[in-house]
């Protein structure tokens, strides 16, 4: 019997070849695009989870709400995890991990720029999941220019030899000794390395300082049954205790769970940028729909391609079929056709993986499916459908009287109104989707084009490899400034977009409580050319002055508007809460105001700035301007005027306004993504409309041929097959157009600076819509309206 | 065999009943061949259908070997199809997914005979039927006799005790129409299943040794006044 059943299905879908690659192709993509989205997801929130102790290890952070801009730091100050161990009695274990910055390292001949890496405390090897191949994880840490290196590093340096016991020489001065062998670190891992090296090899003069040297992210391991929050309390009281007592403490300490870390925090100076939850809930959300639209063409076109077999129950209930054997014969070719789809899907998904990973910024890949988790799901899914689709034929074609069908006066009219409910809830959501589409491609356009406050463009960055050339930056910024098609120079120690320092700061007449977080840039006299900002009020840092060096201060208009000195800020006076030995910036003059600019990304509001020029050793970054069409030429002349000075380290250069880019990256993919997944949702909800179009048409044969011979148009006909569908898809665009107007309100919310959204989205929308279903539409009902009725008519 | 008592069936619209059919009372003994004659709309499909368990009275009992089918549930009178009646139609009503081989098996499928008996049987009837080589064709690639011959072999399979055939020969020409009413009595006359057809064709009644004539819903035998 099962095999007379897959018989009559497998001909049923070869039969109709045209309905069943739409019913298999739709479904094929909507399962498809909900795997990816679907593994992606499952993916995120595995963050963390591998570590046998993840449910125990918490990282502290110091928070703070005081305003929108700031919810506090990542890192804190080496004597939190150290006083932690010591007076917290649920604290098991803590470690501590420093950048270690990029460095020239070699073995050998074998020289590489490696820069992700940390220092790190001893104890990192047993309390996370950073499993050893060779080396002992208690004593791999201990001793003073210890490393262990990950399997890729290994190979880099080593090839096929032994790397324990080896030497890596840094920056030709240290040498550092291997002393393990990490399997690579996995990528849902909030942060990842190549490398770590013994903490006890780290030095700073600020390094038992409480304030100052905020360079560590801690992690404490809690004993079982340790509560975080009386943790926290805990860790407030030993800040109290050690904190000087005139020191105003603005930020409290809290601990994160490690595993929650890489879907929630967002703080300044995170290791790398965090996800977060909403965008993963727009995926979610718009997944799901795709999934919908997809099930609800399959439901669609299986109903209504059964009313066709309707003889066929006939025959088998006379010959003696019960409900149940007919029930069981519907649900089964509804399970075979989904199967067939999931296979399909499959396919697609791993054809796609790689492309869908590189636009969600992930890094899964197709072994993320076989965890019997997401198989079940799939399967879950699979069936789920085929019961969906195959309840309704199965049912309601099961149950009528076998004469009726036979005389062929049943008529399966009740479902036909389902049916169109479904349709206009596709292109509900179809509109929804195009609407957010578009609007999110006009927030991208603006971002791009809105004015940054600065020119991003025709500036290279050079990170500086060995400091010590920096006492002679002068010499350099002539040197290439000598270089033909430069136009300015400037050496700095950070860049807008990229990362800043929190130095404390105080301001003349300010309470510390209101103080506001400022960014900071320290430069040189010539940023301000280099990068194109203008001043508002007063005057730049000028070689003229003597007293510019560290003697006085530029800031931007947020910052003189936040402290209260709008149009009165030249003279006032600031100072950086630093060692004067270390930085002689106390009671310095504002001399200048720099109008607004974005330091970072659109997503932020405008943040106060101030600038300083700091003493030769803090620059880490050259900034050249450049005549735009010579970059060649620039290049080529930048490379030997390097090796001047640094004959070590090759030069990197990069192009500053891909890395100012990148701030909006994510967001950037997060759009394109979105808008493929619109396509995918539009071409579905297209499949459908063009079957069930097919489908009334060809019921509808007859009819045709009769309205033909009695002397109707062809445009009669088109107009008589296109006018229901239409309504139904204007209907869809009515009931779509306040849902993607609140849907897109939100997301734009999450952007400090917005584009408007206006009455030409939706006419667009309307546009787009309208002629893609008349598309999809035109070509059945043409089809149909040309044929001849000779034809039409002789079948029946 | 079949006992009709009184049985009404009607269409009730509005303020009107209208009587499809009317009172009738009807014995039929096993072993018969009886034609249902009379002109369209006389309601001769309808008694067909209600014989064959395939539509319900409205009122009045209908005994099948003494067996109230009036009374009877879905599943049994799914048995009952599956082992005591064959139904052979006019338009054939063959499936066309299937293929002749495949079209005369189902109704062992649905009895669960077993694969190797059931080859035997449709291997037997396709040979008594002179069908064998058109085995694996689909029935659009037949003509309609030979379509017909494929409907009376599927009804023949599970050798009911009940034949109903609705205008079996009504889409065929002469010849066929002969072949397949020689069949029928054959079977009547040999093998003694009970046959009820609906028929236009006097010849083709002549067949069977009973005529049984409907007008209006009603059988002439139950009201002789009606007759013209």
């Amino acid at each position: 019997m099962f095999k007379n059943y897959l018989k009559i299905a497998f001909r049923n879908l070869i039969k109709n070849k045209v309905y069943s690659s739409i019913n298999i192709l739709g479904l094929a993509a909507g399962i498809a695009c909900f795997i990816l989205i679907g593994l992606y997801i499952s993916f995120e929130f595995s963050f963390d989870n591998y570590h046998e102790n993840s449910d125990s290890i918490y990282r502290v952070v110091a928070t703070s709400d005081r305003d929108d801009n700031y919810d506090g730091v990542a890192k804190v100050t080496a004597p939190w995890g150290e006083s932690a161990l010591l007076n917290i009695p649920e604290v098991e274990a803590v470690t501590r991990f420093v950048f270690h910055g990029t460095s020239l390292m070699r073995y050998e001949n074998n020289r590489f720029f490696e820069g992700n890496g940390f220092f790190a405390d001893s104890s990192v090897l047993e309390m996370f999941t950073f499993p050893l191949l060779e080396g002992d994880p208690k004593t791999a840490l201990d001793s003073p220019n210890s490393i262990v290196i990950d399997e890729d590093f290994a190979a880099r340096f080593f090839g096929d030899e032994n790397p324990m016991g080896k030497t890596i020489t840094v920056s030709e001065e240290t040498e550092y000794t291997v002393t393990g062998i990490l399997a690579n670190i996995p990528d849902n891992s909030h942060f990842t390395f190549d490398f770590l090296v013994s903490l006890t090899s780290y030095s700073h003069p600020d390094i038992d300082d409480w304030i100052v040297w905020n360079q560590f992210y801690t992690y404490l391991k809690l004993r079982d049954g340790a509560n975080s929050k009386e943790v926290e309390i805990k860790m407030e009281q030993i800040l109290d205790t050690n904190l000087p007592e005139d020191y105003t403490r603005n930020y409290e300490a809290t601990l994160q769970p490690l595993t929650s870390i890489h879907l929630t925090s967002n703080l300044w100076r995170e290791i790398t940028l965090n996800s977060d939850k909403s965008t993963l809930l727009v995926y979610g959300v718009v997944g799901l729909f795709v999934l919908l639209l997809a099930c609800i063409n399959f439901i669609n076109l299986m109903t209504a391609r059964a009313t066709t077999r309707l003889k066929e129950v006939g025959i088998r209930k006379t010959i003696g079929a019960q409900r149940g054997a007919l029930i069981r014969q519907f649900l089964g070719e509804s399970v075979l056709t989904v199967f067939i789809s999931l296979a399909f899907a499959l396919l697609i998904v791993d054809l796609i993986l790689p492309g869908f990973v590189a636009l969600a910024n992930s890094s899964f890949d197709i072994s993320l499916m076989l965890q019997p988790l997401n198989i079940g799901v799939i399967l879950g899914i699979a069936f789920f459908i085929s019961l969906m689709s195959g309840v309704y034929p199965a049912f309601v074609l099961s149950s009528p009287k076998p004469s009726a069908i036979l005389k062929g006066v049943q008529k399966i009219q009740g479902n036909v109104s389902l049916r169109k409910g479904l349709v206009v809830f596709q292109f509900t959501a179809s509109v929804a989707l195009i609407c957010s589409t578009l609007v999110m491609q006009k927030q991208f356009d603006y971002m791009q084009n809105k004015k940054l406050g600065f020119d991003k463009e025709q500036i290279l960055t050079i990170p500086i490899r060995d400091f010590s050339i920096n006492p002679r930056y002068e010499a350099i910024k002539d040197r290439f400034t000598s270089i033909p098609g430069v136009r300015d120079v400037s050496f700095s120690g950070n860049m807008p977009g990229g990362s800043d320092w929190g130095i404390p700061y105080s301001a003349e007449g300010i309470d510390e409580e209101d103080e506001p977080s400022f960014r900071v840039l320290a430069v040189d006299h010539d940023f301000l050319d280099v990068y194109g900002m203008n001043i508002a009020e007063g005057r730049g840092f000028s070689t003229e002055y003597s007293t510019d060096t560290q003697g006085s201060f530029l800031i931007n208009q947020e910052a003189a508007r936040q402290l209260g000195w709008e149009g009165e800020a030249i003279g006032k006076l600031m100072s950086i809460d630093i060692d004067p030995n270390v930085l002689p910036m106390q009671d310095k003059p504002v001399v200048g105001v720099v109008e607004d600019f974005h330091f970072r990304s659109m997503k932020e509001t405008i943040a106060p700035v101030y600038f300083f020029i700091p003493p030769p050793n803090w620059f880490a970054n050259i900034s050249v301007k450049i005549e735009s069409g010579r970059t060649d030429e620039v290049l080529d002349g930048l490379e030997n005027a390097w090796a001047e000075f640094d004959p070590v380290h090759p030069i990197t250069v990069s192009f500053f306004d891909e890395q100012y880019g990148r701030l909006h990256q994510v967001e950037e993919n997060a759009g394109q993504l979105i808008s493929y997944l619109t396509i995918v949702a539009i071409i579905i909800a297209c499949l459908g409309l063009f079957g069930l179009v097919a489908f009334s048409a060809q019921q509808r044969t007859k009819e045709i041929g009769i309205r033909k011979v009695l002397g109707s148009s062809v445009q009669g006909i088109v107009a008589l097959l296109s006018k229901e569908y239409l309504l139904l898809v204007l209907i869809g665009f009515f009931v779509g157009l306040p849902l993607s107007y609140y849907w897109i309100s939100s997301w734009l919310n999450q952007f400090a600076y917005q584009t408007t959204v206006g009455i030409e989205v939706y006419l667009f929308t309307l546009g787009i819509t309208i002629l893609i279903a008349v598309l999809a539409v035109l070509y059945q009902a043409l089809k149909a309206a040309l044929i001849n009725p000779v034809e039409s008519l002789k079948s029946e | 065999m079949i006992k009709l008592t009184n049985i009404d069936k009607y269409l009730d619209k509005k303020f009107q009943r209208t009587y499809i059919l009317k009172d009738i009372n009807l014995e039929l003994e096993q072993g018969e061949f009886a034609s249902i004659m009379g002109p369209s709309g006389a309601g001769k499909s309808t008694l067909l259908n209600i014989l064959g368990f395939l539509d319900d009275a409205n009122s009045g009992e209908y005994h099948f070997f003494d067996e109230p089918v009036h009374n009877l549930s879905e599943k049994q009178k799914s048995q009952y199809h599956k082992s005591h009646i064959g139904f052979v139609f006019q338009a054939y009503h063959l499936i066309d997914e299937l293929t002749v081989y495949e079209n005369i098996e189902m109704p062992l499928l649905y009895r669960k005979v077993k694969g190797s008996e059931r080859k035997g049987m449709v291997a037997e009837i396709l040979d008594r039927f002179n069908i064998v080589a058109k085995k694996d064709l689909f029935p659009h690639q037949l003509s309609g006799g030979q379509q017909q011959l494929v409907g009376v072999a599927r009804a023949l399979i599970g050798s009911p005790k009940l034949i109903l055939a609705d205008e079996p020969t009504g889409n065929l020409h002469s010849d066929q129409a002969t072949e397949i009413m020689e069949l029928f009595q054959k079977l009547n006359k040999e093998e003694g299943v009970t046959i009820v057809q609906v028929t236009h064709s006097e010849k083709m009644a002549s067949y069977g040794n009973r005529i049984i004539k409907m007008k209006d819903g009603m059988l002439l035998e139950n009201f002789p006044h009606m007759a013209d």
